[in-house]
Order: C-alpha cells, then structure tokens, then sequence
C-alpha cells in the first residue's frame, strides 16, 4: 500500500477517525495495529522481520537499562556488558539487513573475484526478496538502542509503544528516519482533535502528493525512456535527463517525506524535516545538510562522530567523510554504482575542504566580490551540477552502464539536440510530449518559487492567516492539479516511491 | 456574594461551552459542505474530459424527463439503441418510450440501470433487448472478450447518478481495488486535458444542453455489395449457444425487480443481418433463451424468426462486417412499426 494508492487513500481517513474517536490509553494501540496492517499490505511474511527487530532492539535497551542499575556509570565490567549488548543487537539488525538486502550482491563479488584467480566456486543461491523499508526501520531501531547505551534516553518499559516507534506507519517504509528521543516521547503524549493542524498535515500531504504525482512520476517517464535507452540520445541529451532526474528523485522523495510528515502531522506527532530546499545550496556538505536530513544526521551521529568526526586532524576526517559517505552509498543499495555515489559525494567534500585556502587566496587576488547575488548563483549552480553528475551513478542501473553512458554523452555530445524546430518552443522535449513538458516546466518553476520562500517564512503559516475564500482556492487548486495532471489511475501503473526499494 | 460569583461564572462557563459546541458544529457542517465541492467539481471536471458523451448523454436526458412520464423503458445492448425508435412507438401506441441502452451492455448492467430508472419513472412495460443474455462476462476483469469491455461497462456506470444502486453496481462488477477507478471517472479521463479538442466539443455539448434526446441512436448507412459478400464468404460455426452464469442470475432478478414494480416484461431480439444467422446455429441461440423467458412466464419475440412479416432485407442493415450486425434507421423504422403492432394486439 503506497501513499499514492486507492487503499491509502480509504485507509488514512478510516484510521485517523477511529484513532479520534477511541480513547488515549489505547490509542497507540490502535495506530500499532494499523501500522502492521499498512506494512503487512506489501507481503505478511514481513511482519515478522520488523517483529523480530522490535523484540532485539527493546530487549538490549532493557537490558542496558537493568545494567545501569547494578552497575555505576564508572563500574568496567557494566560497560563491557552494556557494549556486549549494543554490539549483539547490531549484529543481529544488520545481520538481517545484509542478509536481505546484500547477500547477493556480496556473494556475486566473492565469486567473481574468485574467478578471476582461477577457483570456480558454488555458492547457495536464495530467492529473498528484499522486504520494504528495512533499512529504515532498522536504522531506527537500531538508534533507540545506540542512545539508550549513551544514556540519551531511558529505557522504554513498554513493548507495544516501542514497538509502535519503530513501525509508525507513515515513516516506515521510507522515513524520516525517526529518533526514539523525539518520537517515543511523543507516542506517550496525549493527542487531541485539533483543526488547525490537522488542516497543516492535510495541507502538507497535499503538496507532497503534487510533488509525486504532477512532477516525479512526468518527470519519471522522461528519464526512463532517455536512462533505459542513452544508446539512442545525445550527451546533450543525456545531460538534461540527468537534470530532470534531479527533480524527479527530490519530489519523489521529498514528496514522501511531505506525505508521511503531513499524515502524522494530522494524528498529532511532529516528525523531523527531511530536506531543506537542497538544491539551492552552495557547496556540497550544506547540499548534505538539506537532503534526507534524518539519514544525514543518523550517519553524523552513529557514524561519522564515532570515528573520531573532525576532532582528530584533517586526514583522519577526510577519512571519516569517505567511509561515511560510501556506508551512506552502500545503505542505498547493494550494487557498485550506489557505492561510487557515495564516494563521489565525499569526495567533492574532501576536495571541496583541500581547495578552500587556495580558493580563498584566488578570491582575495582577484577582488571577488562573494557577497554578492552572481556569486553566490555561481556557488549554487557549480554545486547543483556536481551532485547531479552524481545522480548519474545513482541512476543508473549499474556501474558499468553508469561509465558506458558517460562515455557515450561525452562521444556524442552534439550541442544543438535539444533544438527540435518543429515543436512549439522550438526545444526537443525527449520521450513527453509538449503539453506535459510544458506542464513539467510550469510545475518546477512552481516548485522553485516555493522552495525558495520557504527558507524565508513558513508557508502554511502564511496560508492559513490568509481570508477563507483565498485558502480555499488554494486548497481546491492544488487538489485539482493533482487530479488533472497527475500521473495516476488505470492506464498507468502506481509508480511506487524510488526510496521504498532501499 | 460568593454563591453569586459562582453562579456567574458557573453561567459563562456553560455559555463558553454552547459557543465552543457551536463553532464545532459550524465547522462540521463547513467541512461537509468542503468536501461536497469537491466531489461535485470532479464531477464536473470529469465531465469535461470525458472521451465520448453518448452514455452519458443518454443517461442525463433520462434524468431531465418529467417524473413517472416514461410508459415503456427498453433496455438491453446497441442492439436496443439501434433497433427501437421511440417516436414511432410513441405514434402508434400513444404511450412515450425511452431506450436507456449501451453498447455491449450484459443483463448485469441492464438489471442495475432498471433499478435505478424506477426510482424516476414508473414504466408499465419494460423491453428487455435479448442480445445482450450470452456469454459475455462482462464481469470482474479476467476474460478479456472485447479489449474495451472495461469501457462499456464503466461508461454505463458513469453516466448514473451518485447513489446506493450507483454503488452496488460497482460493488457487483467490479474487483475492490477498482471500485475508486470505477466510482471516480476522474481518475480514468484525467489525462485527456491534453485534447482541447475534445474538452470543446464536451462544452458544446453541455452549453447545448439535452434536448428531446430519446436514446435512439440509429445507423445511417446501407449494407454494401462487398459486406454482403464478406457474409457469404464467411465460414460457418455449429456451436451450441451458451449463456454465462451471472447473465442468467441478473436475468432473474430483473423479472422479480419486474414482479414487484408491477412492470409487464418483453423480450424481443431485435434482427442480424440474416447472411449472418445462417452461418451460425442461431436455433440453439433462439431456443436457450425462449427457455429462459418462459421460465419466468414472458413473452418473447425474436425478429429473427420474423424477416418476412416484418419485410425485411439486406438495405435495412448497416454497412459493416462483424460489427454485431446492426439495422439501420431504415430497418429500425420497419421493426419498430411491427412491434408496436404486436403490442397492440
């Protein structure tokens, strides 16, 4: 079940009714229920993955929590206890995450490299199927258990809220990568009726389905006609499908996390912000610190900062940003290309961080003005085309195709192949026709102009401060171009969120 | 002094709370009336992109006819629209007819849109088109007998107003997770607001409005020389007639939804092109379903058994091979004529 299938849309509203009508003590429970059953949607057997990481991750933090109380804080044998706990149940989550998600990918490598010396060797071959959401989940479980070891949060003595936090339905499949500081402690707070933020989650899911249906999913069938067919496109070519690629993977996402936000937003919990208009950034860390913001952050804290972060000189931290970044790749998906993502993303940090006294020195000798407003454009398109160069490799469905495409764009580049006199713009709109090109434009710029105000003030604020006549053009506006330009119904098949296969 | 503050402010209390439920019911009633706008808008949006008007139209100029006006409702497939003309019912018999018909419409769909026009009209007799009681399971999705099945049935359905037979006739013939697709036409039209073309000609339509439209929707063409001969050169098929399952259950249920509105049922099978039945083993067709009227004691006349009486020949057709072998306006007048005739008697 999909945020932009039939069965959410009958599901969400029969949910959140019942949840306001019930009483509070057994409200969680009803949302527990609810969540199993939206997750168990995809393949029941599923359900007793996400059971089983409940059960470790609630155990060791219990645990932690009965050996904090035998043990001082200074007591070593506590500790050493304690890290036997954390490091079991990480074993065990990311044991079943690499079983799942890369055991192919792993036994593919071994055998090749075993080939290649000569030794022909027969492995087990199993038909897994890669269950939905579980590197969320278990990244999430996985945090309550970190933080409980920390002594950042306390044990939770109850396992049904617990196990509520870690299958919240709409951050489950694909996030935001929940904290269990942030969301356990709401699953225990009382929540009411209240139309304001109800009319602010619906409004929120509103602009997210927009940003699927209407941008991703048009944008969707330009790039897999250009990506699945580059031998018969242009470098040119290539490049602007990469650049719409751009868009489509932000609103794809973003577009989720809005939805999933939105709809908790509604029943009354407060997840946390998973992008920041990304690609008006200006170098590529700050591109990090606005896209996916819960993974960013996680990898930051369970991560990057235990291997020392930047407090132990420059190299150990160009190290400590490679290997977080190519873990970050790697959690993306279990193929090379995803990996080489990774990397290339810590390493335009890494350089970026080198260059930064020589850049400096140049900017002094050369007067530049980086104050001003064509500077700071040249920061964030320079910035925008070295992530998208990435996207490449992300896109691609492997690394070789990744470095054949690039090679063929860079043969073939002819700079006038996106002029087509015969349309009406004169421009050569690739695999959609004009009037949905057209649309795709008008939705993007749309989609710039909000994000840019967004940075400024809250929008929704805004929106509702305004007189009800114009909130409800607004309303039906949006409704309607989602229902008119949608990609959507029988004739296409619901594209499912690109974050659900990770 | 004290009991007073307390009464007072026990007073503005209750007050806050009546105001409080108040502004709630305000707001209850407001959403309601939201999401009715909405509901409506997608309507008439969908309107607008919708592909092809005829059912629709059909249904809308039934809706718009004057209360318990209509005397005789014929229903059934395109075989119904194309073979009764309601004017001339209306000559010879003095009562007015209407034809609530679509194309490829299977007794399902027939007994849902007779259940929903009585709550319009109350017809004292109801003409049942048999060519739609075959094996066309026109049903859950699985036997993909004609590739725009989909579409006959949904176009049908479309065109009816927002209700509980609206409702079970989704529920009945179509799988639950196309009950929105079908309940919504919205999200099956949506991507036609690319046709300008089309969005005008569905304003012309609707800036036109409905008028005397009586669902007669006769051919204008004239079997040709080289359609007769496709006839003639077209092989022969011996096999027996068969009746799907759920077209005989609805069979039934239309004769007691018939019993019990007091609504005298007919059969007639309008006529094929005869090169056509005698290629095939029409008397295993004819006899099946005379089995199936006399089951429920009506009375059936197929016009296929009737050529001579009804004076017809290969110039009441319409021109075109294998396309369920239509009359033409000419055909339709004579057959018309000679079933007004009958019910007279």
């Amino acid at each position: 079940m999909t945020f932009n299938s039939v069965e959410f849309l009958i599901f969400f509203p029969i949910v959140v009714l019942i949840y306001f009508i019930i009483p509070q003590r057994v409200k969680y429970i009803w949302l527990l229920v609810s969540s199993y059953y939206f997750y168990m949607s995809w393949n029941p057997k599923y359900a007793i993955l996400i059971a089983l990481s409940t059960v470790v991750t609630w155990l060791s933090g219990t645990l932690i929590g009965v050996i904090d109380k035998r043990y001082t804080a200074k007591h070593r044998e506590g500790k050493r206890y304690k890290k036997w706990c954390v490091a079991g149940c990480a074993v065990m989550n990311l044991g079943i995450l690499a079983f799942f998600k890369y055991y192919h990918f792993i036994l593919s490598n071994i055998t090749a490299v075993l080939g290649r010396v000569g030794i022909e060797v027969q492995i087990p071959v199993f038909d897994v199927l890669l269950p939905v959401g579980i590197s969320f989940y278990t990244f999430q479980a996985l945090s309550y258990t970190i933080d409980v070891y920390r002594g950042e949060m306390e044990p939770e003595k109850n396992l049904l809220k617990y196990a509520l936090f870690v299958s919240f339905f709409p951050q489950l499949v694909a996030g935001p990568i929940e904290r269990s500081k942030n969301l356990i402690r709401q699953i225990h707070e009382s929540h009411y009726f209240d139309g304001e933020r109800v009319t602010r989650g619906l409004l929120l899911m509103m602009w997210g389905f927009f940003k699927k249906l209407v941008i991703a999913d048009r944008a969707a069938i330009l790039v897999t006609e250009v990506y699945n067919n580059y031998i018969n496109y242009t470098g040119l070519q290539i490049a602007v499908a990469t650049v719409v690629f751009a868009v489509q993977i932000y609103c794809d996402f973003s577009g989720y996390s809005d939805i999933a936000i939105g709809a908790a937003q509604v029943m009354g919990f407060k997840l946390m912000d998973n992008f920041d208009s990304p690609y008006f950034a200006r170098s590529v860390s700050e591109f990090w610190r606005r896209w996916h913001i819960s993974l960013t952050t996680w990898f930051r804290d369970y991560v990057y900062i235990p291997l020392g972060g930047n407090r132990q000189g420059k190299w150990k931290k160009y190290r400590n940003i490679i290997v977080t970044f190519g873990l970050s790749g790697l959690w993306h998906g279990a193929s090379w290309n995803y990996i080489v993502w990774g990397f290339l993303n810590g390493c335009y940090q890494v350089i970026g961080d080198l260059t930064q006294n020589m850049r400096h020195r140049m900017q002094h000798f050369f007067k530049i003005d980086t104050g001003c407003w064509s500077y700071r454009f040249f920061q964030g398109i320079l910035t925008f085309l070295l992530v998208d160069f990435s996207w490449v490799f992300f896109r691609a469905t492997s690394l070789k195709t990744a470095l054949q495409m690039i090679a063929h764009g860079i043969r073939n580049f002819a700079p006038i192949s996106m002029l087509d006199t015969s349309k009406i713009f004169g421009i050569n709109t690739l695999a959609l026709d004009e009037k949905d090109f057209f649309v795709l434009i008008m939705a993007v710029i749309l989609l710039g102009i909000v994000d840019a105000v967004k940075r400024k003030t809250n929008i929704r604020t805004w929106i509702l401060s305004q007189n009800m006549f114009f909130r409800y053009l607004l309303y039906y506006g949006i409704i309607f171009s989602v229902l008119v330009f949608g990609i959507y119904g029988p004739e296409f098949d619901a594209s499912t969120f690109i974050y659900f296969q990770f | 002094m004290v009991m007073l503050q307390e009464k007072v402010s026990e007073y503005m209390e209750q007050r806050m709370k009546k105001k409080e439920v108040k502004k709630k019911f305000k707001k209850t009633i407001f959403g309601v009336i939201a999401f009715w706008v909405v509901v409506e808008s997608m309507e008439l949006i969908s309107d607008f992109l919708y592909p092809q008007n005829d059912i629709i139209r059909n249904w809308q100029s039934f809706y718009a006819l004057e209360e318990n006006s209509v005397d005789i409702l014929i229903v059934g497939s395109s075989h119904a629209y194309s073979s009764f003309n309601p004017e001339i019912l209306g000559e010879n018999l003095g009562q007015q007819a209407y034809v609530l018909a679509s194309s490829s419409q299977n007794v399902t769909q027939t007994y849902f849109n007779v259940k929903e026009a009585i709550k319009y009209q109350k017809p004292e007799m109801l003409i049942l088109e048999t060519f739609g009681i075959d094996n066309n399971n026109n049903w859950q999705g699985e036997n993909e007998e004609t590739p725009d099945k989909n579409w006959k049935k949904e176009s049908n359905i479309d065109g009816m107003r927002l209700g509980i037979v609206k409702l079970e006739a989704i529920a009945e013939q179509y799988l639950p997770e196309n009950w929105c697709y079908a309940l919504f036409k919205i999200a099956r039209c949506h991507g036609n607001w690319k046709d300008t073309q089309l969005i005008m000609s569905n304003y012309d339509f609707f800036k036109n409005g409905i008028d005397q439209y009586s669902g007669f929707r006769p051919s204008e063409s004239v079997m040709s020389e080289e359609t007769m001969k496709q006839y003639e050169e077209m092989a022969e098929t011996h096999s027996e007639y068969k009746i799907c399952e759920e077209n005989e259950t609805y069979y039934h249920k239309l004769a007691q939804l018939c019993r019990e509105n007091e609504m005298k049922l007919y059969m007639i099978m309008a006529p094929m092109y005869d090169g056509y039945i005698k290629k095939i083993n029409y008397e295993s067709r004819y006899q099946q379903i005379a089995a199936l009227a006399q089951s429920e004691g009506v009375e059936y006349l197929d016009c296929n058994k009737l050529y001579d009486e009804i004076g017809l020949d290969a110039t009441d057709f319409e021109d075109a091979f294998n396309s369920y072998h239509h009359l033409n306006r000419q055909g339709a007048d004579k057959v018309t004529t000679y079933v007004a005739e009958v019910l007279k008697k």
